[in-house]
Parts: C-alpha cells; structure tokens; sequence
C-alpha cells in the first residue's frame, strides 16, 4: 500500500512544483515506485517542469470521469524507472474534483506505487481540500519570509481539521521544506532560520534547501535540479528524498556560505 | 564591541523583527480560526441585550483555564 504526499504551500510561488518534481525524482531514485500528479486543475505546470509536457495525452480528470484508464494517463519518466507522472487537466477547472472521484483515484494509486506526491493548488480553495483529503503526510514548503510561514501556519491548521486521517483521529504528519535559503541574509540576521521558522511553525523539519540559480535553468530546459551534480538545491532535494525513503542523513547548513565553495573554486584554477 | 558595532547592535535585525511579528501575527490567526463563530455571535449577543437596555461595548475573549476552555464576556451598559 503505497504512502499518500501532499506538497502544499500557503501562498504561491514559493516552489512547490519544483518540490514535488525533485522530490518524486529524487525518491525515484532511490529506488521507490513513485509516482507525481500535478493537483492544480486549471493551471497545469508541472509537466513542463518535469519536460513531460509533450507527452501528455489523458488527464486526471479524464481518469477520474472514465474516460481514460490510469494506465493510459500514466507517462512514464525516462529518466528514472521508477517514476510516473499524471498531468493536470489544462481545460477544466477545479470544480470537476469530488470527495470520491478524488478517493477512487488516490485507491487506485496506492494499489500501484510506493510513493504518491500531490502538487497542490496554492492556498485555501477547494482544490487545496482536496488535495489534503486522504493524506498520509504533507510537506509544507516555505520561504524565510513573512507572508509564506504565516499563510502557511493557516494551512496547516486546515490539514489538521479537514483531512480524513484528521477525522478519523489519526495524526497526519507535517514536514517542512524551508526553500530559497539566502545563506548570505540568514548570517546577516536579515533573513528568518531554520530555529526562528521551527520555533514559529513547530512541525517536523525535512530539509532546508538554498536559493539557486540553476533553478531557472532547470525550468526552462525541463530537467531538474536533482538530476545535475553541481547544483545546492539538487543536492538538498536528494537529501530530502533519502530522509523521505527513512534513511539518517544529517541535515547540513545551508544556511552558512560554505569554505567548501572556495575550496572548489581553487581546485577549480588548477584543472 | 567595537564603537561601530555598538552603534549597528542598537538596532534591531530584521529577522528578529519578523520573529517576533510573526509570532504574534500567528497567535491572533490562531485564535480567529479556532473561533469562526465568533464574529456572528458576538452581534447576536449585542442584538438581545439591545432589546432590554443599551450596550456600548461588548468583548467576548475565548480564554484557556487549566483544561477548560471559558468564554469571557463582558458587555457595558449605558446608565
């Protein structure tokens, strides 16, 4: 029976599409059966993060009406054996989800994959509820700023009444993501840390990941950054994947500029 | 400390600041959420004691006693 993800956010932008492309990349590599669905009706993104939207035929909600089976929806990645990905329907909108529609697909995944990411819609409207409804765990991302860990507080406050487990009197666990990570402004004192954003929030952390440029470049060309060896942010993700598949992996502090950076550009000189 | 240093540390970081706004920010949203019936029953409050006398103000505080949970209210009255 496979483990239910939903990757939320308070507000959006904060990188919760770039989230759950890492993540199910990085988990898929590890060697877990994983499959991503992009949650946000309407406004289909994750398929050209993942560099899958040439692929798509079938939607969810082309699966959830019966109109295409799981099967034919499902695009394979070919990148990683192990990952899936549906899309978002681009046309609807999210007023086509329901209660059961949205069970009997989440059913039917957990029958096939280990690990099922959610991308969820930005903030507090239906597709959000639904999004939380039958999961196991949510990671919540967020960055050091004010109005994404207090939009945040709220969402968490919505998993924790509205999500089956929640009714059904079982605890559904948190995990943060803290994204974009400015190392320069936390040593400043102009940006929150990791101590202030877990003091506030007071859920469970699962990584810390730093601002990085390779990001956009990931995004445009649809290969991401967990994929490439150079960058922090890919790094950061793999970590969160091993953690996520329950391996002890120290968490490291990106928040303070590493020597190792200079270190590298110095060996660098000398190749 | 250094002069310049002791100048810089008056004032205060602005992580710090957003700590501690956010802090509160959270506690206030907190409590709001927990009590969406709030709001309504406050009015409907005012609206039965305006039918006997004349209210100026009514604060309805939801306040943590030990275990239990206790509704404060405290309604002012014109003479």
């Amino acid at each position: 029976m496979g483990i239910v993800f939903a990757v939320i956010s308070g507000k959006g932008g904060v990188g919760k599409t770039t989230t759950s492309a890492n993540l199910s990349l990085a988990t898929a590599m590890e060697g877990k059966k994983t499959v991503v669905v992009d949650f946000d009706i309407g406004q289909r993104n994750l398929d050209m993060i993942l560099g899958l939207e040439n692929r798509v035929v079938y939607d969810i909600t082309h699966v959830m009406d019966g109109e295409a089976t799981l099967k034919q929806a499902l695009i394979k990645d070919k990148r990683s054996e192990n990952l899936y990905f549906l899309a978002a329907s681009q046309t609807k909108d999210k007023s086509v989800l329901n209660d059961k529609k949205v069970k009997n697909l989440i059913d039917a995944l957990k029958e096939e994959f280990d690990y099922i990411f959610l991308d969820s819609p930005a903030g507090i409207e239906s597709g959000f509820e639904h999004t939380i409804l039958y999961a196991d765990n949510v990671i919540v991302v967020v960055n050091p700023e004010v109005s994404s860990i207090r939009d945040s507080d709220r969402v968490i406050g919505i998993v924790d009444a509205k999500s089956q487990r929640a009714k059904e009197g079982k605890e559904v666990e948190k995990l943060l993501i803290i994204n974009r990570i400015d190392p320069e402004l936390v040593e400043r004192g102009e940006m929150l840390d990791t101590k202030d954003i877990l003091e506030i929030l007071s859920i469970k952390l699962i990584g810390k990941v730093p601002e990085d440029k390779n990001i956009i470049e990931a995004s445009n060309t649809g290969v991401p950054v967990v994929l490439s060896d150079d960058s922090p942010a890919g790094a950061a993700y793999r970590r969160i994947g091993k953690r996520l598949c329950g391996q002890r992996i120290d968490f490291v502090e990106v928040e303070k500029p590493e020597s190792k950076g200079l270190l590298k550009k110095l060996s660098g000189m000398f190749k | 400390m250094s002069w310049l240093g002791a100048m810089l540390g008056k004032k205060k970081k602005s992580a710090k600041v957003a700590k501690d706004r956010l802090m509160i920010a959270i506690a206030t949203d907190r409590h709001t959420n927990l009590t969406p019936y709030l709001e309504k029953m406050r009015a409907e409050i005012i609206e039965v004691i305006k039918r006997y006398t004349e209210v100026d103000e009514l604060k309805i505080n939801k306040v943590q006693k030990e275990d239990v949970e206790v509704l404060e209210i405290n309604a002012v009255v014109k003479h």
